[in-house]
């Protein structure tokens, strides 16, 4: 189809007319064009009819009757999960210095466990074992010279 | 539809934020059952699923209570949330892919309204979540030039041309769809 002069600002008005009051002289323009360009008068058309479409598909909210429970639920929910995110680290060192001062604690307060050969009033032995002399092999000896 | 307050509405909004701020649950519930429907609506239309909407609301919420203390103006609560909410939507368009679908022209698509929701939908899956926002907020929740510029948070002069894009592109997909 044969497309004149003006057909981009005719897109562009036509568009806007539905958001503004155009000018007069914007107005007296539309209204050249349109009995001028039957490819611009044709897409105006149908670019009514699709947001005519497009404004009778709007759909209806259907809010849950529980909504505002739930929304309250979950903000809980989050606030518990945040305070223990906030504090889970402190959590952890804590812990960890209960660990290691419940340890050194139990390792001072254990008894010293000693031998009981050991002790003062144990009994001193001396070990027997066999011995054997030892062998003097004089002819291996080195010659000193 | 716009989305600002009356006078009386607002103070009294005003009210329920500082209590908000002070942990009362009840003031809380007052601000959730003011702007839950609004919420709802616009996630649905923005997302053509319901359910979906339902939990962009909920995080809506949960995302606005969480930062009420840093909330420097209690008059700034309602479009603070209405733009949570909105921006919540335009991430999960980006993270859908948009959707080809081939329309088979020698079907008539002067049918129902039933119908008309879907093939409505399935245009709208094929436009980019800027200029699918953009078109929504203004075509179906009937938000102003302003309004829309302060909720995507672009200028007006964005606005108005990703509107004329998004009329234009969706004028060409509709004609694709139900044939000339």
């Amino acid at each position: 189809m044969n497309r004149v002069f003006g057909c981009k600002k005719f897109g562009r008005l036509s568009s806007e007319q539905a958001d503004r009051t155009l000018s007069d002289s914007e107005d007296r323009f539309l209204s050249k064009h349109r009995a001028v360009c039957p490819s611009c008068r044709k897409a105006e058309v149908t670019t009514t009819c699709a947001l005519n479409m497009l404004r009778m598909a709007t759909l209806e909210p259907e809010v849950e009757p529980m909504f505002e429970d739930r929304v309250l639920r979950r903000l809980k929910v989050q606030q518990v999960r945040e305070s223990l995110n906030y504090w889970s680290p402190a959590l952890i060192g804590a812990s960890i210095a209960c660990a290691v001062v419940f340890v050194t604690l139990r390792i001072a307060s254990a008894p010293v466990q000693t031998q009981r050969a050991n002790l003062p009033s144990g009994e001193a032995r001396r070990e027997n074992y066999s011995r054997t002399a030892p062998k003097l092999e004089l002819d291996h000896a080195p010659v000193l010279r | 539809m716009s989305y600002a307050l009356g006078a009386e509405a607002a103070a009294q909004e005003r009210t329920w934020v500082s209590r908000c701020r002070m942990g009362d649950e009840n003031a809380l519930g007052c601000l959730i059952a003011r702007h839950r429907n609004r919420l709802i609506r616009t996630a649905t239309n923005l997302l053509r699923d319901r359910h979906e909407a339902e939990d962009v609301a909920q995080e809506a919420f949960l995302k606005a209570f969480r930062e009420i203390a840093k909330l420097r103006d209690d008059r700034a609560f309602s479009g603070y949330l209405y733009r949570i909410c909105v921006r919540l939507c335009m991430d999960r368009l980006r993270l859908k892919r948009a959707e080809l679908v081939e329309f088979d022209s020698a079907q008539p698509h002067c049918g129902g309204h039933v119908e008309n929701r879907v093939v409505i939908e399935k245009l709208l899956g094929q436009l980019p979540a800027e200029l699918r926002t953009t078109l929504v907020l203004r075509e179906m929740e009937q938000l102003s030039y302003e309004e829309v510029a302060e909720v995507m948070q672009v200028p007006i002069g964005t606005v108005r041309s990703r509107l004329h894009t998004a009329r234009e592109r969706f004028r060409k997909l509709w004609i694709e769809a139900v044939g000339e």
